[in-house]
């Protein structure tokens, strides 16, 4: 896990990608491209959204926060921040996460309900080089917005010894779950969710055994509070190890914060916190 | 011929090559603009040295690409005929190590600390990579991943072309194998990673208590001059501004991680005030941040 991915592996593994990368790949990505004209985005949205119109300027409904700078490509830590609360009849369904030059640039999904509260997720993810980030939201109503940032991300300066990989299998699974300050009923609370995980791409060499490990990384994760969904991530290796993601919910009185991970292997594991929320009225440092 | 002369000259010039700067007697320092990598600078940004003894001399740090190393080797030349001895690389990092290599193509030995010389074997193509993606093929051409062939373990006395130079090592701290070379004759001390002045550290490799002990026992040797890795050179006093940024970055780290505060977050608002008119800052502060928050969150 020394570098984000490179080398020839990725081309092999990402086959499908890299038909459409290759014919650039020789150059990086600039801030000053048009990130309209990017032939992997173009395929991605062709498919994916069939032609449905996308308002570039989602500002008002989506604002993405990763930095301009990475300093360590394989841990980027992004933000999507969304602009209003979730109500019954207006609400984020779908958030889409896209990173231009990386091997697999489609890196999942965020699906949110009313009972999310806000539809705003926080994770951090692997970066390949200088790319375009975007974030594709889809409200209830069916309407598209998107928002877009640069990173250049270089790295690997600092990067952590190469691990043990079978150690980091064994120990893959724990989960960690809590909510940040006292949850309040009825209004969005901030919740946390960690499991460790070695999140593999299967496309970093080894540099002391010189072997590719393969893929394994975390497919599902789902979150209900009282048992309703509040947060549904279909996710690859574009997520960093250890993933950590940081979403809301709505508490009611009281009931249970579940998380429900399934990974590669299809192992899966749970994780759980029972909240007791204030009444309504005192105010809560977890809304902003 | 002297279309020849003029030819060797041009190719023998780097723009931005500062002119050595005599410390002390037989002590020279090149003193980096302190920036970020850029074009602009040429990747001149930190600062290296050498030390002129009787026999010859001792290089301490090599910058950040295979250009810069050679128009060291010729400014040197312009000091002193004696040959250069030995070159020392005080730590790991992108902007001290790649000049080595034209001293290698000298056939001058080049000494690290085992720790350092290990780290330069695993990753610095990663970030020769990165410098190359910055500075563009031109500039770095020639620049080699240059893994040293002398090592010590911890502090050593040796004499390189004849002066008793003291390598300092006290364990990690800015990175697993720091060394500060302090000329005996002198008392000037090239602190290497340990201490940047006016620019705040980009942590990379670091251990901040080690660190901090290492500042402390630099300190406690009551040093005159200092070179640091990056900035001005100082009083012995003057480094413990260094160890003042880790102290205040780490706690404010801390704080915003025991109060719940995301990493996004922390990285937009957790700042050092004090540090804020230092070169780096903007790029740095937030990366920093980022580094002592996942180390925080593996506790």
């Amino acid at each position: 896990m020394k570098t984000t991915w490179s080398g020839t592996r990725a081309v092999t593994v990402a086959t499908l990608a890299a038909a459409l990368f290759a014919p650039y790949a020789a150059r990086a990505a600039q801030p000053d491209d048009d990130p309209e004209k990017v032939a992997r985005w173009l395929d991605f949205k062709e498919g994916t959204f069939k032609g449905r119109a996308i308002d570039p300027h989602g500002d008002a409904v989506i604002k993405l926060d990763a930095p301009a700078r990475a300093a360590d490509a394989a841990v980027v830590p992004i933000a999507v921040n969304a602009q209003f609360p979730q109500t019954p009849t207006h609400y984020i369904r779908k958030l889409y996460l896209f990173i231009d030059e990386n091997p697999e640039p489609y890196a999942g999904s965020f699906e949110f309900t009313p009972e999310s509260g806000l539809a705003t997720i926080e994770t951090r993810v692997r970066v390949e080089d200088y790319t375009f980030m975007r974030v594709i939201a889809e409200t209830n109503d069916g309407k598209l917005y998107s928002a877009i940032r640069f990173v250049k991300a270089s790295g690997g300066c600092s990067a952590p010894a190469d691990k043990d990989e079978d150690a980091a299998e064994r120990t893959a699974g724990q989960v960690r779950i809590q909510a940040e300050g006292q949850a309040v009923a009825g209004k969005p609370e901030l919740a946390q969710l960690m499991v460790r995980h070695p999140n593999r791409t299967g496309m970093a060499m080894n540099q002391v055994t010189r072997n590719y490990a393969t893929a394994y990384f975390i497919r599902k994760v789902s979150v209900t509070y009282a048992d309703k969904p509040v947060m549904i991530a279909n996710v690859n290796f574009s997520i960093s190890e250890n993933p950590n993601f940081r979403f809301y919910f709505v508490p009611g009185g009281s009931g249970e914060l579940k998380a429900h991970i399934e990974d590669t292997k299809n192992k899966q594991w749970d994780g759980a916190v029972a909240i007791s929320a204030q009444s309504g009225g005192a105010q809560t440092s977890a809304m902003k | 011929m002297l279309l020849f002369a003029l030819s060797t000259l041009a190719r023998a010039a780097m723009s931005g090559m500062p002119a050595p700067v005599a410390i002390a007697p037989g002590v020279y320092a090149f003193l980096g603009d302190n920036d970020a990598v850029a074009p602009a600078n040429h990747g001149i940004v930190a600062n290296n040295g050498f030390i002129v003894g009787p026999e010859g001399v001792t290089v301490i740090d090599t910058g950040a690409s295979y250009r810069y190393g050679r128009a060291m080797i010729e400014a040197i030349r312009k000091i002193t005929p004696l040959p250069v001895k030995l070159v020392i690389i005080t730590h790991q990092a992108p902007e001290f190590v790649f000049g080595a290599a034209a001293f290698r193509d000298d056939g001058v030995p080049i000494l690290a600390h085992a720790r350092a010389a290990q780290l330069i074997r695993e990753r610095c193509s990663i970030c020769l990579a990165n410098l190359r993606k910055t500075l563009g093929e031109d500039e770095m051409a020639g620049s080699r991943v240059t893994v040293p062939d002398k090592t010590v373990n911890g502090t050593t006395e040796i004499e390189s072309g004849g002066r008793q130079l003291q390598l300092l090592h006290f364990g990690p701290a800015s990175t697993p194998g720091d060394l500060a070379v302090l000329d005996t004759q002198s008392g000037v001390l090239f602190a290497g990673g340990l201490v940047s002045n006016g620019r705040i550290p980009e942590l990379r490799n670091e251990q901040i208590p080690g660190w901090l002990a290492a500042l402390e026992n630099l300190h406690a040797l009551d040093l005159k001059t200092v070179i640091p890795g990056f900035g001005a050179p100082l009083r012995g006093d003057g480094i413990m501004r260094t160890g003042d940024y880790l102290r205040e970055l780490d706690a404010a780290v801390k704080r915003a991680y025991k109060n719940g505060v995301g990493l996004t977050e922390a990285m937009h608002t957790v700042q050092v005030p004090a540090f804020e008119h230092d070169k780096l800052y903007a790029i740095a502060q937030p990366q920093n941040v980022q580094r002592i928050y996942l180390q925080l969150e593996k506790q």
